[in-house]
């Protein structure tokens, strides 16, 4: 009894606290393609939440995996990417205080970029992770994606859909020559013009009210 | 026939009283549910009912404008019953009319009707409608995993039933590409309609047989003459529901899922669940909203139950419990000594019995257990009584890591601060083992897991990851826990004021109490949390609903007793309008 005392406040704490998320893509493109990626996800806004959670063995029928779980899956990605050629310098960090996970790595070219993107996905065919494209003749560089967040998000069920209520993507490129235009209206060119700034929220993108793809054209 | 079958489970909350419809229900029911309309007509109007948006809905669905228009008679009353009858389940609408000719119309029945006994009989789908001038009888039979394979016996006498399973997969296979169909296939296709007659011909004569039985159930075999059903009957009841024996309920539903792992629950003891009779009378006050219900025990449970659960809430809790400061609690009493040497031997009859191959083994594990257990040791240290109280919800500052960009979109970790929803609660334990817990507090303050500071032991959020401090006291023979200073402090020094008004009596009455002041939650859940939409469904429930309570008592009489209540707002018309209302208004969102 004594231990379903314990999961009652367990639940009762994951009802009340909000749960967000961010998740922010940093790239650099040197002039010859090759550049380094970052990528972050912070969690530290539902830390409390999550806390909880992790004390539970699941939610929402959802299996709760352990820190060490965590780690591993977090090695197998890092071995994944250590292992693709044109790949250097490959880091990851773990927080488990403020649940922020960080992973980097240099690319010799895009293509090397998109089986980056690639190894953090299920569906491994390498035509849907196209992501990113740089044309060096015309020195543009763009961002996509072909998932169909929408369908994707329709098969979650309404609550769990909760947990995108306050998460958002921000994207940061920068470049060693100036940038000259950006299609996308929401992404914000920075003073330098060198680097460029978009951030959606993930609602938002799951009802194609806003998305992530640019076309980037460098002087 | 979904959406009819609906409409019959919304129209159970609304018919009179009639003994002799009743009569109709064969004394082999397992379960009934019959609704006293008369009362509930009393409570909300006909109109009211029509104007409810499920209502309308189902009413489109069915073409008619309102309720009175189905043909029903709606000062009658209805039930619902179920059988289990060679192996196979029969579920059983009945209810009296007001004007037969609609029915034809309204169930859409363009089957061949056949007269039997004086009634119209029609079979659609797995239903069988059967209706006269005064009653219609609709009822359904649902096949068991084990009765699939009796109805394909009983259907396919002629047939070679093992070389049927091997043709079905076949077709599947071969229906999936367009090509030309050889005489094999054809023949397949032959075998499988003809094997569908067969069944429907089966069912429709089940079907028959089981509307005959019904028509020619009288008082003395009927369910109206069993003591059982008859004795948890309420008077003033607006809904009653009968089992006529759960365990005996829950091993055939076991039956239907025989194996599990390596566990066949279906070899479970039928005496190890222990309920015979269950039964729940509803209520619609003006001011609230009752269920009670009563299950009988069987001898065993009966003896078992008293040794386990008969204790009572100590009474130096209430010390500590201030109505005032309490939202909500869940308090239970048991005996730890009776159910540390219970539980074993109800393991190794469970797993013992479900999974006989391992019966030895489970038998001297079982042993092994209760050796280790020194059943009066850990009673000392966990009396079995406990009480965990929701003092406050509370919002918080909470600090979280983001990033700030500069003008090149460089980035720098910040801290910011954001405010959380908290629960203030307090845990109490009921413990006799001093000695016991000051080793354990020694302990965690020699490693560091926790501070003590006048006899308070506080452990901290960060080294627990936890979004609170926790606290612990121990005060008499009750180990506290909570995550509120000022409550620790407060019962620490014996300054929590005692003001148990109703709750004393609803926790020492009951082996487990549940209750909610949803009212005094609401007020304290920040409004921004809802959203515009919810917050009118909030706000409503906060007006209308007003107190929950939960309660399951000890053994009396041979019988555990549960109460259910809902306070609504005593000022408004009465109980059922305002769940009609809020069943409206959740129904918009």
């Amino acid at each position: 009894m004594q231990k379903y005392l314990s999961k009652i406040i367990l639940l009762l704490l994951i009802i009340m606290l909000s749960s967000c998320f961010e998740i922010i893509e940093e790239i650099t493109i040197n002039k010859d393609g090759s550049g380094n990626i970052l990528l972050t996800l912070n969690f530290s806004r539902s830390k409390s939440n999550i806390n909880s959670i992790m004390l539970l063995d699941s939610v929402n029928n959802y299996k709760v995996p352990s820190e060490q779980e965590i780690k591993t899956r977090i090695a197998g990605i890092k071995s994944q990417i250590t292992n693709i050629s044109g790949v250097s310098n490959v880091k990851t960090n773990s927080n488990f205080e403020d649940y922020i996970f960080n992973i980097s790595c240099n690319f010799t070219n895009v293509s090397v970029l998109n089986k980056v993107i690639t190894s953090f996905n299920k569906n491994k065919d390498i035509e849907i992770n196209k992501q990113f494209s740089y044309n060096k003749n015309t020195k543009t560089f763009t961002r996509t994606y072909n998932y169909d967040l929408q369908k994707e998000v329709q098969k979650i069920k309404k609550k769990d859909k909760e947990v995108l209520k306050d998460a958002s993507y921000t994207s940061i490129y920068r470049f060693q020559s100036p940038i000259l235009s950006s299609k996308n209206k929401l992404a914000k060119i920075s003073k330098s013009r060198k680097a460029i700034m978009l951030r959606v929220d993930v609602n938002e993108m799951v009802a194609n009210k806003q998305n992530i793809k640019n076309t980037i054209k460098l002087k | 026939m979904k959406n009819f079958i609906l409409l019959l489970a919304l129209l159970i909350t609304f018919s009179g009283i009639a003994q002799n419809l009743e009569t109709k229900i064969p004394s082999d029911a397992q379960i009934v549910v019959g609704v006293d309309g008369e009362k509930l007509l009393e409570l909300i109007n006909l109109d009211e009912f029509n104007s409810l948006s499920i209502v309308k809905k189902l009413l489109t669905e069915a073409k008619v404008d309102k309720i009175e228009d189905l043909g029903f008679d709606l000062n009658q009353k209805i039930y619902y019953f179920n059988q289990l009858i060679n192996e196979k389940y029969y579920n059983t609408f009945l209810l009296y009319l007001s004007d037969s000719k609609k029915i034809k119309n309204l169930l859409d029945i363009k089957e061949e009707i056949e007269t039997v006994n004086g009634f119209n009989f029609a079979k659609k789908n797995k239903y069988a409608i059967s209706w006269n001038d005064k009653m219609l009888i609709i009822t359904m039979v649902s096949e068991t995993n084990n009765t699939y394979g009796d109805s394909n016996s009983v259907i396919n006498n002629n047939d070679e039933p093992t070389e049927e399973v091997v043709e079905e997969s076949a077709v599947e296979e071969i229906t999936e590409e367009p090509i030309e169909k050889t005489k094999e296939d054809v023949s397949i296709e032959v075998v499988e309609e003809n094997t569908e007659k067969n069944k429907n011909k089966t069912q429709k004569q089940l079907l028959k047989k089981q509307i005959l039985s019904i028509i020619a159930t009288n008082y003395n075999n009927s369910i109206a003459a069993n003591n059982s059903y008859k004795s948890g009957k309420e008077s003033k009841s607006s809904v009653y529901f009968w089992m006529k024996n759960y365990s005996n309920s829950m091993m055939d539903l076991l039956k239907r899922f025989p194996k599990k792992g390596i566990a066949s629950y279906s070899l479970m003891p039928k005496n190890i669940i222990g309920i015979t009779s269950v039964n729940s009378n509803l209520f619609f006050n003006k001011d609230e909203i009752k269920l009670i219900g009563e299950a009988s025990l069987t001898d065993e449970m009966k003896t078992r139950s008293k040794k386990m659960y008969h204790s009572k809430l100590d009474c130096s809790f209430f010390k500590y419990f201030n109505q005032d400061d309490i939202l909500a609690y869940m308090g239970y009493s048991v005996r730890m000594k009776a159910i540390l040497d219970e539980y074993p031997k109800i393991m190794k009859e469970i797993y013992g019995s479900t999974m006989p191959k391992y019966k030895e083994e489970i038998s001297a594990a079982t042993d092994v257990i209760s050796v280790l257990l020194d059943e009066k040791a850990i009673s000392k240290l966990i009396t079995g009584d406990a009480l965990l109280i929701l003092n406050d919800i509370k919002e918080e500052d909470i600090s979280y890591t983001t990033y700030e960009y500069d003008n090149d979109y460089k980035r720098t970790k910040i801290i910011k601060t954001k405010k959380e929803t908290l629960p203030i609660f307090t845990v109490m334990l009921g413990s006799e083992n001093k000695e016991i817990i000051q080793k354990l507090v020694r302990l965690g303050i020699k490693y560091k897991v926790a501070e003590e500071n006048n006899r308070i032991l506080k452990f901290d959020k960060t080294k627990f990851k936890s979004p609170f401090d926790l606290y612990f006291v121990m005060q008499g023979d009750i180990a506290f826990i909570t995550n509120s200073k000022s409550q620790i402090d407060k019962i620490s020094r014996k300054q929590v004021k005692r003001n148990t008004g109703k709750h004393k009596r609803i926790l020492r009455k009951n082996l487990l109490s549940f209750y909610i002041n949803s009212d005094k939650i609401i007020e304290r859940l920040p409004k921004d949390k809802f959203g515009n939409k919810n917050e009118t469904v909030i706000a409503l429930i906060k007006e209308d609903f007003k107190e929950m309570e939960f309660s399951y008592s000890r053994v009396k009489h041979g019988k555990f007793y549960v109460k259910q209540v809902i306070k609504t707002n005593e000022n408004k018309d009465n109980s059922l309008k305002l769940l009609f209302n809020l069943i409206e208004q959740i129904s918009h969102l």
